[in-house]
Protein backbone atom coordinates (compact mmCIF):
# COMPACT_ATOMS: atom_id res chain seq x y z
CA UNK A 1 0.00 0.00 0.00
CA UNK A 2 0.72 3.75 -0.97
CA UNK A 3 1.89 5.81 1.78
CA UNK A 4 -1.20 7.13 3.11
CA UNK A 5 -0.64 10.75 2.64
CA UNK A 6 0.54 10.34 -1.45
CA UNK A 7 -3.40 8.48 -1.23
CA UNK A 8 -4.98 11.32 0.22
CA UNK A 9 -3.80 14.15 -1.94
CA UNK A 10 -4.16 11.99 -5.31
CA UNK A 11 -7.48 11.50 -3.87
CA UNK A 12 -8.69 15.20 -2.77
CA UNK A 13 -7.54 16.00 -6.04
CA UNK A 14 -9.14 13.33 -8.45
CA UNK A 15 -12.44 13.93 -6.38
CA UNK A 16 -11.99 17.45 -5.97
CA UNK A 17 -12.44 17.41 -2.67
CA UNK A 18 -12.68 21.09 -1.32
CA UNK A 19 -12.51 22.08 2.99
CA UNK A 20 -15.77 22.98 4.19
CA UNK A 21 -16.13 26.60 4.26
CA UNK A 22 -15.39 28.38 7.32
CA UNK A 23 -18.17 30.43 7.80
CA UNK A 24 -20.53 27.18 8.26
CA UNK A 25 -17.93 26.73 11.66
CA UNK A 26 -18.45 30.28 12.42
CA UNK A 27 -22.15 29.80 12.42
CA UNK A 28 -22.01 26.45 13.96
CA UNK A 29 -20.19 28.15 16.77
CA UNK A 30 -22.09 31.43 16.87
CA UNK A 31 -25.89 28.68 16.84
CA UNK A 32 -23.98 27.11 20.10
CA UNK A 33 -23.61 30.59 21.91
CA UNK A 34 -27.06 31.49 20.90
CA UNK A 35 -28.20 28.54 22.14
CA UNK A 36 -26.51 28.71 25.37
CA UNK A 37 -27.44 32.21 26.15
CA UNK A 38 -31.37 31.40 25.07
CA UNK A 39 -30.92 28.16 27.45
CA UNK A 40 -29.47 30.63 30.09
CA UNK A 41 -32.60 33.22 29.57
CA UNK A 42 -35.01 30.26 30.02
CA UNK A 43 -33.56 29.17 33.20
CA UNK A 44 -33.80 32.96 34.54
CA UNK A 45 -37.31 33.03 33.57
CA UNK A 46 -37.68 29.83 35.28
CA UNK A 47 -36.26 30.99 38.33
CA UNK A 48 -37.83 34.08 38.46
CA UNK A 49 -41.28 32.10 38.50
CA UNK A 50 -40.36 29.75 41.45
CA UNK A 51 -39.20 33.08 43.22
CA UNK A 52 -42.32 34.42 42.54
CA UNK A 53 -44.48 31.38 43.88
CA UNK A 54 -42.39 30.99 47.07
CA UNK A 55 -42.50 35.06 47.99
CA UNK A 56 -46.00 35.17 47.38
CA UNK A 57 -46.87 31.80 49.38
CA UNK A 58 -49.09 32.66 52.50
CA UNK A 59 -47.27 30.80 55.12
CA UNK A 60 -50.15 32.34 57.68
CA UNK A 61 -51.86 29.40 56.16
CA UNK A 62 -49.69 27.22 57.67
CA UNK A 63 -48.89 29.15 61.23
CA UNK A 64 -53.20 29.14 61.08
CA UNK A 65 -52.86 24.91 60.51
CA UNK A 66 -55.28 25.08 57.41
CA UNK A 67 -52.50 23.29 55.94
CA UNK A 68 -49.95 21.23 56.61
CA UNK A 69 -46.40 21.65 55.79
CA UNK A 70 -46.44 19.48 53.12
CA UNK A 71 -49.45 19.93 51.99
CA UNK A 72 -49.05 23.57 51.47
CA UNK A 73 -45.95 23.25 49.78
CA UNK A 74 -47.46 20.58 47.29
CA UNK A 75 -50.05 23.18 46.53
CA UNK A 76 -48.07 26.40 46.18
CA UNK A 77 -45.03 25.13 44.78
CA UNK A 78 -44.45 25.32 40.91
CA UNK A 79 -43.13 21.90 40.28
CA UNK A 80 -43.24 21.90 36.44
CA UNK A 81 -41.19 25.43 36.53
CA UNK A 82 -38.92 23.71 38.94
CA UNK A 83 -38.31 20.95 36.52
CA UNK A 84 -37.66 22.83 33.65
CA UNK A 85 -34.74 25.16 35.73
CA UNK A 86 -33.10 21.87 36.34
CA UNK A 87 -33.55 20.90 32.45
CA UNK A 88 -32.57 24.44 31.18
CA UNK A 89 -29.75 24.09 33.90
CA UNK A 90 -28.61 21.04 33.10
CA UNK A 91 -28.85 22.01 28.82
CA UNK A 92 -26.81 25.15 29.26
CA UNK A 93 -24.28 23.04 30.55
CA UNK A 94 -24.34 20.65 27.83
CA UNK A 95 -24.53 23.27 25.14
CA UNK A 96 -21.88 25.25 26.82
CA UNK A 97 -19.82 22.11 26.82
CA UNK A 98 -19.93 21.59 23.18
CA UNK A 99 -18.92 25.56 22.59
CA UNK A 100 -15.04 25.30 20.87
CA UNK A 101 -13.17 25.47 24.77
CA UNK A 102 -16.21 25.11 27.07
CA UNK A 103 -14.53 21.29 27.55
CA UNK A 104 -12.10 22.72 29.58
CA UNK A 105 -14.48 24.52 32.18
CA UNK A 106 -14.80 21.73 35.15
CA UNK A 107 -18.37 20.27 35.31
CA UNK A 108 -18.60 21.97 38.94
CA UNK A 109 -17.62 25.47 37.54
CA UNK A 110 -19.63 24.70 34.97
CA UNK A 111 -23.17 24.32 37.16
CA UNK A 112 -22.26 26.86 39.65
CA UNK A 113 -22.13 29.74 36.67
CA UNK A 114 -24.84 28.57 35.02
CA UNK A 115 -26.52 28.11 38.21
CA UNK A 116 -25.33 31.74 39.25
CA UNK A 117 -26.28 33.40 35.94
CA UNK A 118 -29.85 31.97 36.24
CA UNK A 119 -30.23 32.97 39.45
CA UNK A 120 -28.98 36.06 39.65
CA UNK A 121 -30.65 37.13 36.17
CA UNK A 122 -33.90 35.06 37.89
CA UNK A 123 -33.61 37.25 41.00
CA UNK A 124 -33.33 41.05 38.80
CA UNK A 125 -35.76 39.73 36.39
CA UNK A 126 -38.19 39.26 39.80
CA UNK A 127 -37.74 42.64 41.38
CA UNK A 128 -38.41 44.52 38.22
CA UNK A 129 -41.53 42.58 37.93
CA UNK A 130 -40.52 40.46 35.21
CA UNK A 131 -42.36 37.69 36.80
CA UNK A 132 -45.85 39.11 36.99
CA UNK A 133 -45.02 39.77 33.10
CA UNK A 134 -44.39 36.24 32.64
CA UNK A 135 -47.32 34.80 34.68
CA UNK A 136 -49.38 37.10 32.34
CA UNK A 137 -47.41 35.93 29.07
CA UNK A 138 -47.67 32.27 29.80
CA UNK A 139 -51.65 31.77 31.17
CA UNK A 140 -52.56 33.68 27.86
CA UNK A 141 -50.28 31.81 25.59
CA UNK A 142 -49.98 28.32 27.03
CA UNK A 143 -53.90 26.56 26.92
CA UNK A 144 -54.22 24.65 30.41
CA UNK A 145 -51.41 27.03 32.46
CA UNK A 146 -52.60 28.45 35.53
CA UNK A 147 -51.83 31.91 36.38
CA UNK A 148 -50.92 32.39 40.02
CA UNK A 149 -53.92 34.70 40.65
CA UNK A 150 -55.98 31.61 39.56
CA UNK A 151 -54.54 28.89 41.73
CA UNK A 152 -54.51 31.25 45.28
CA UNK A 153 -58.45 32.14 44.13
CA UNK A 154 -58.48 28.74 44.48
CA UNK A 155 -56.76 28.23 47.59
CA UNK A 156 -58.77 31.41 49.27
CA UNK A 157 -62.51 30.60 48.26
CA UNK A 158 -62.95 27.94 50.24
CA UNK A 159 -65.13 30.04 53.20
CA UNK A 160 -66.22 27.34 54.70
CA UNK A 161 -62.81 26.12 55.56
CA UNK A 162 -62.34 29.80 56.93
CA UNK A 163 -60.67 30.83 53.53
CA UNK A 164 -62.47 34.02 52.20
CA UNK A 165 -60.86 36.84 49.58
CA UNK A 166 -62.48 38.99 47.39
CA UNK A 167 -62.57 42.51 46.14
CA UNK A 168 -63.99 45.43 49.42
CA UNK A 169 -67.08 47.03 47.97
CA UNK A 170 -68.20 49.18 51.15
CA UNK A 171 -66.19 50.38 53.97
CA UNK A 172 -69.56 50.50 57.05
CA UNK A 173 -67.83 51.35 59.75
CA UNK A 174 -64.75 50.39 61.27
CA UNK A 175 -64.94 46.99 62.16
CA UNK A 176 -67.42 46.28 59.07
CA UNK A 177 -66.91 46.10 55.59
CA UNK A 178 -68.63 44.82 52.60
CA UNK A 179 -66.99 42.36 49.83
CA UNK A 180 -67.87 40.65 46.93
CA UNK A 181 -65.93 37.19 46.60
CA UNK A 182 -64.35 35.93 43.11
CA UNK A 183 -68.02 34.67 42.57
CA UNK A 184 -69.68 37.14 43.09
CA UNK A 185 -71.41 36.89 46.31
CA UNK A 186 -71.62 39.34 48.54
CA UNK A 187 -70.91 39.45 52.42
CA UNK A 188 -70.70 41.39 55.64
CA UNK A 189 -67.55 41.14 57.29
CA UNK A 190 -66.81 41.64 61.01
CA UNK A 191 -62.84 42.98 60.83
CA UNK A 192 -62.97 43.50 64.74
CA UNK A 193 -60.97 40.42 65.79
CA UNK A 194 -58.61 41.19 62.54
CA UNK A 195 -58.18 44.56 63.55
CA UNK A 196 -56.66 44.08 66.52
CA UNK A 197 -54.26 41.21 64.95
CA UNK A 198 -53.61 44.37 62.72
CA UNK A 199 -52.13 46.63 65.43
CA UNK A 200 -50.62 43.78 66.95
CA UNK A 201 -48.37 42.82 64.01
CA UNK A 202 -48.31 46.31 62.53
CA UNK A 203 -44.56 47.81 62.85
CA UNK A 204 -42.52 49.58 60.79
CA UNK A 205 -41.09 47.88 58.41
CA UNK A 206 -44.36 45.63 58.32
CA UNK A 207 -46.81 46.97 55.68
CA UNK A 208 -48.43 43.98 54.73
CA UNK A 209 -50.41 44.49 58.12
CA UNK A 210 -50.47 48.23 57.64
CA UNK A 211 -54.67 49.01 57.72
CA UNK A 212 -53.90 52.03 55.48
CA UNK A 213 -52.58 49.80 52.62
CA UNK A 214 -54.82 47.05 52.82
CA UNK A 215 -58.55 48.02 53.67
CA UNK A 216 -59.75 50.92 50.70
CA UNK A 217 -62.86 50.61 48.57
CA UNK A 218 -61.29 48.46 45.16
CA UNK A 219 -58.84 46.66 47.31
CA UNK A 220 -58.47 42.73 46.96
CA UNK A 221 -57.82 41.26 49.97
CA UNK A 222 -57.68 37.56 51.38
CA UNK A 223 -58.69 36.55 55.05
CA UNK A 224 -58.90 34.02 57.39
CA UNK A 225 -61.60 33.34 59.85
CA UNK A 226 -64.98 31.79 60.40
CA UNK A 227 -68.32 31.71 58.07
CA UNK A 228 -70.68 33.02 60.96
CA UNK A 229 -74.20 32.79 58.26
CA UNK A 230 -74.80 32.45 54.44
CA UNK A 231 -73.61 35.78 53.59
CA UNK A 232 -71.26 36.88 56.94
CA UNK A 233 -67.69 36.33 57.70
CA UNK A 234 -65.57 36.67 61.15
CA UNK A 235 -62.17 37.50 60.01
CA UNK A 236 -59.05 37.24 62.60
CA UNK A 237 -57.18 37.76 59.86
CA UNK A 238 -56.98 39.89 56.54
CA UNK A 239 -54.19 40.39 53.92
CA UNK A 240 -53.62 42.11 50.64
CA UNK A 241 -53.81 39.82 47.37
CA UNK A 242 -50.46 40.59 46.56
CA UNK A 243 -47.41 40.94 48.72
CA UNK A 244 -45.61 44.21 48.75
CA UNK A 245 -42.92 43.61 46.23
CA UNK A 246 -39.21 43.69 47.48
CA UNK A 247 -37.27 47.48 45.87
CA UNK A 248 -40.75 48.15 44.55
CA UNK A 249 -42.76 48.54 47.83
CA UNK A 250 -46.41 48.79 47.85
CA UNK A 251 -48.49 50.68 44.67
CA UNK A 252 -48.73 53.90 47.26
CA UNK A 253 -52.17 56.17 45.61
CA UNK A 254 -54.59 54.29 48.10
CA UNK A 255 -52.14 55.93 51.31
CA UNK A 256 -54.04 58.89 50.20
CA UNK A 257 -57.68 57.55 50.19
CA UNK A 258 -60.00 57.99 53.61
CA UNK A 259 -59.10 55.30 55.46
CA UNK A 260 -61.69 53.76 58.05
CA UNK A 261 -58.58 52.77 60.74
CA UNK A 262 -56.87 56.71 60.41
CA UNK A 263 -60.01 58.72 61.05
CA UNK A 264 -57.97 61.66 60.20
CA UNK A 265 -57.52 60.66 56.78
CA UNK A 266 -61.07 61.16 55.54
CA UNK A 267 -60.42 64.98 56.32
CA UNK A 268 -56.89 65.92 55.33
CA UNK A 269 -55.71 69.38 56.04
CA UNK A 270 -55.83 71.78 53.20
CA UNK A 271 -52.99 72.24 51.80
CA UNK A 272 -50.84 75.27 52.02
CA UNK A 273 -51.53 78.05 49.30
CA UNK A 274 -47.70 78.79 48.73
CA UNK A 275 -44.58 76.53 49.34
CA UNK A 276 -42.63 78.28 52.17
CA UNK A 277 -39.15 80.26 50.60
CA UNK B 1 9.08 14.76 -1.36
CA UNK B 2 9.16 17.95 -3.27
CA UNK B 3 6.25 19.10 -0.63
CA UNK B 4 8.08 17.92 2.11
CA UNK B 5 11.13 20.16 0.87
CA UNK B 6 9.09 22.83 0.59
CA UNK B 7 6.92 23.32 3.70
CA UNK B 8 10.18 20.94 6.02
CA UNK B 9 10.66 23.98 7.85
CA UNK B 10 7.04 25.19 8.70
CA UNK B 11 5.11 24.54 12.11
CA UNK B 12 2.40 22.28 11.58
CA UNK B 13 0.06 25.16 12.94
CA UNK B 14 1.61 27.37 9.60
CA UNK B 15 1.57 23.64 7.15
CA UNK B 16 -2.51 23.67 8.60
CA UNK B 17 -3.18 26.98 7.94
CA UNK B 18 -1.08 26.64 3.92
CA UNK B 19 -2.85 23.50 3.57
CA UNK B 20 -6.18 25.63 3.68
CA UNK B 21 -5.27 26.25 -0.08
CA UNK B 22 -2.83 23.99 -1.01
CA UNK B 23 -3.33 19.76 -1.22
CA UNK B 24 0.19 19.28 -1.02
CA UNK B 25 1.19 21.30 1.98
CA UNK B 26 -2.00 18.74 3.74
CA UNK B 27 0.07 15.71 2.23
CA UNK B 28 3.03 17.39 3.86
CA UNK B 29 1.21 17.33 6.90
CA UNK B 30 -0.74 13.82 6.87
CA UNK B 31 2.60 12.82 5.92
CA UNK B 32 4.42 13.75 9.57
CA UNK B 33 1.61 12.39 11.47
CA UNK B 34 0.54 9.01 9.49
CA UNK B 35 2.83 6.70 11.32
CA UNK B 36 2.08 8.35 14.79
CA UNK B 37 -1.46 8.22 14.33
CA UNK B 38 -1.45 4.63 12.81
CA UNK B 39 -0.33 3.40 15.44
CA UNK B 40 -2.38 5.45 17.88
CA UNK B 41 -5.32 3.73 16.15
CA UNK B 42 -3.59 0.26 16.47
CA UNK B 43 -3.19 0.79 20.25
CA UNK B 44 -6.59 2.16 21.08
CA UNK B 45 -8.68 -0.12 18.44
CA UNK B 46 -6.80 -3.71 18.76
CA UNK B 47 -7.27 -3.37 14.50
CA UNK B 48 -4.79 -4.75 12.20
CA UNK B 49 -2.49 -2.45 10.15
CA UNK B 50 -4.90 -2.55 7.32
CA UNK B 51 -7.76 -1.93 8.92
CA UNK B 52 -6.14 0.92 11.01
CA UNK B 53 -4.86 2.10 7.44
CA UNK B 54 -8.40 1.99 6.54
CA UNK B 55 -9.49 4.33 9.58
CA UNK B 56 -6.80 6.77 9.06
CA UNK B 57 -7.76 7.32 5.61
CA UNK B 58 -11.22 8.12 6.73
CA UNK B 59 -9.66 10.32 9.35
CA UNK B 60 -7.42 12.58 7.02
CA UNK B 61 -10.21 12.67 4.61
CA UNK B 62 -12.12 14.70 7.73
CA UNK B 63 -9.03 17.07 8.58
CA UNK B 64 -9.25 18.19 4.86
CA UNK B 65 -12.90 18.76 5.37
CA UNK B 66 -12.79 20.48 8.73
CA UNK B 67 -9.58 22.23 8.20
CA UNK B 68 -11.29 25.66 8.63
CA UNK B 69 -12.53 24.23 11.57
CA UNK B 70 -9.04 24.00 13.53
CA UNK B 71 -8.81 26.03 15.98
CA UNK B 72 -5.62 28.03 16.04
CA UNK B 73 -5.16 27.95 20.13
CA UNK B 74 -4.89 24.24 20.12
CA UNK B 75 -1.64 22.38 18.85
CA UNK B 76 -2.39 21.03 15.10
CA UNK B 77 -1.25 17.21 16.57
CA UNK B 78 -4.20 17.43 19.21
CA UNK B 79 -6.77 18.68 16.89
CA UNK B 80 -5.58 15.41 14.30
CA UNK B 81 -5.26 13.17 17.53
CA UNK B 82 -8.69 14.21 17.93
CA UNK B 83 -10.19 13.29 14.87
CA UNK B 84 -8.45 10.27 14.88
CA UNK B 85 -9.84 9.15 18.22
CA UNK B 86 -13.31 9.90 17.68
CA UNK B 87 -13.08 7.90 14.09
CA UNK B 88 -11.39 5.35 15.52
CA UNK B 89 -14.06 4.85 18.39
CA UNK B 90 -16.53 4.78 15.80
CA UNK B 91 -15.16 2.32 14.12
CA UNK B 92 -14.02 0.58 16.64
CA UNK B 93 -17.49 -0.09 18.43
CA UNK B 94 -19.25 -0.77 15.40
CA UNK B 95 -16.34 -3.39 15.12
CA UNK B 96 -16.92 -4.77 18.82
CA UNK B 97 -20.69 -5.02 17.71
CA UNK B 98 -19.35 -7.71 14.93
CA UNK B 99 -17.22 -9.79 17.70
CA UNK B 100 -13.81 -8.19 17.18
CA UNK B 101 -11.39 -9.69 19.31
CA UNK B 102 -9.82 -7.16 21.75
CA UNK B 103 -6.36 -7.02 22.10
CA UNK B 104 -4.17 -4.49 21.88
CA UNK B 105 -1.68 -4.55 18.97
CA UNK B 106 1.76 -5.37 19.38
CA UNK B 107 4.23 -2.25 18.89
CA UNK B 108 7.77 -2.01 20.57
CA UNK B 109 6.69 0.78 22.19
CA UNK B 110 4.34 -1.01 24.34
CA UNK B 111 7.25 -2.00 25.94
CA UNK B 112 8.44 -1.39 29.01
CA UNK B 113 6.32 2.24 28.80
CA UNK B 114 3.88 1.30 31.11
CA UNK B 115 5.32 -0.33 34.28
CA UNK B 116 7.91 2.30 33.94
CA UNK B 117 5.58 5.29 34.12
CA UNK B 118 3.23 4.26 36.99
CA UNK B 119 5.67 2.66 38.82
CA UNK B 120 4.62 -1.10 39.44
CA UNK B 121 6.23 -2.51 42.81
CA UNK B 122 7.71 -4.97 40.39
CA UNK B 123 10.26 -6.02 38.07
CA UNK B 124 9.66 -8.19 34.73
CA UNK B 125 12.00 -8.82 31.70
CA UNK B 126 11.03 -7.11 28.70
CA UNK B 127 9.40 -9.98 26.81
CA UNK B 128 6.89 -10.81 29.50
CA UNK B 129 6.67 -7.15 30.39
CA UNK B 130 5.08 -6.33 27.23
CA UNK B 131 2.97 -9.42 26.55
CA UNK B 132 1.31 -8.72 30.62
CA UNK B 133 0.66 -4.88 29.49
CA UNK B 134 -1.08 -5.85 26.73
CA UNK B 135 -2.95 -8.22 28.53
CA UNK B 136 -3.86 -5.58 31.24
CA UNK B 137 -4.55 -3.28 28.50
CA UNK B 138 -7.08 -5.61 26.89
CA UNK B 139 -8.65 -6.36 29.76
CA UNK B 140 -9.35 -2.58 31.56
CA UNK B 141 -12.55 -0.26 30.63
CA UNK B 142 -12.08 2.20 27.36
CA UNK B 143 -11.84 5.06 28.86
CA UNK B 144 -8.78 4.20 31.04
CA UNK B 145 -7.12 2.66 28.78
CA UNK B 146 -7.61 5.25 25.89
CA UNK B 147 -6.58 7.70 28.43
CA UNK B 148 -3.46 5.54 29.52
CA UNK B 149 -2.31 5.08 25.92
CA UNK B 150 -2.30 9.14 25.18
CA UNK B 151 -0.53 9.40 28.45
CA UNK B 152 2.15 6.78 28.51
CA UNK B 153 2.12 5.63 25.21
CA UNK B 154 1.81 8.86 23.34
CA UNK B 155 3.24 10.48 25.73
CA UNK B 156 0.79 13.56 25.82
CA UNK B 157 0.55 16.23 28.17
CA UNK B 158 -2.55 16.94 30.60
CA UNK B 159 -3.49 19.96 28.33
CA UNK B 160 -3.35 17.89 24.76
CA UNK B 161 -5.26 14.76 26.40
CA UNK B 162 -7.83 17.62 27.61
CA UNK B 163 -8.11 19.00 24.43
CA UNK B 164 -7.76 15.51 22.52
CA UNK B 165 -10.70 14.05 24.03
CA UNK B 166 -12.28 17.15 25.46
CA UNK B 167 -12.52 17.16 28.84
CA UNK B 168 -11.33 19.32 31.32
CA UNK B 169 -7.44 18.93 32.32
CA UNK B 170 -8.56 18.26 35.86
CA UNK B 171 -10.46 15.02 35.45
CA UNK B 172 -7.58 14.19 33.22
CA UNK B 173 -5.68 14.14 35.96
CA UNK B 174 -8.25 12.20 37.76
CA UNK B 175 -8.91 9.58 35.21
CA UNK B 176 -4.85 9.20 34.83
CA UNK B 177 -5.01 8.30 38.77
CA UNK B 178 -7.47 5.91 38.57
CA UNK B 179 -6.16 4.12 35.23
CA UNK B 180 -3.05 3.66 37.05
CA UNK B 181 -4.58 2.18 40.05
CA UNK B 182 -6.86 0.32 38.13
CA UNK B 183 -4.02 -1.26 35.81
CA UNK B 184 -2.18 -2.50 39.16
CA UNK B 185 -5.73 -3.95 40.69
CA UNK B 186 -6.63 -5.55 37.37
CA UNK B 187 -3.58 -7.36 36.85
CA UNK B 188 -4.43 -8.64 40.16
CA UNK B 189 -8.04 -9.42 39.58
CA UNK B 190 -7.16 -12.01 36.33
CA UNK B 191 -4.20 -13.00 38.20
CA UNK B 192 -1.57 -11.54 35.41
CA UNK B 193 1.18 -12.80 37.90
CA UNK B 194 4.39 -10.09 37.27
CA UNK B 195 7.74 -11.63 39.27
CA UNK B 196 7.44 -9.77 42.83
CA UNK B 197 9.95 -7.25 43.14
CA UNK B 198 13.09 -8.68 44.65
Amino acid sequence: MKNVSANIAERIKKEGLRPTPRWIFVMKNVAFWGLFVVVLLLGAVAFSLILFAVYEADFELVDRAVYSPAGFFLTVLPFSWIILFFLFLGLAVWVKRHTKQGYRIPFWLLITLNLSGSIAIGIVSFSMGGSEYFEDFFSRAIPGYMHMDDRKMEMWSRPEDGLLSGIILEISSDTVIILEDFSGKVWDIDLSEARKNMEREMGPKKMRHDPKRIIFVGAKVKMIGKTTGEQTFFAEIILPWKRPKPFRDYPPPHDLLPNMMEPDMMNPPPLPNSLPE
Amino acid sequence: MMTGRIHSDYSDELLAETARHDVDAFSELVSRYEERLLRYIQRISYFSREEAEEVLQEVCLKAWKNLNDFDEKLKFSSWIYRIAHNETITEYRKSKSRGHENKVEWDEDLLGAFPDNINLPFELDEKMKKEKVREILGLMPEKYREILILKFLEERSYEEISDILRIPPGTVAALISRGKNLFRETAERHRVSFSPEL
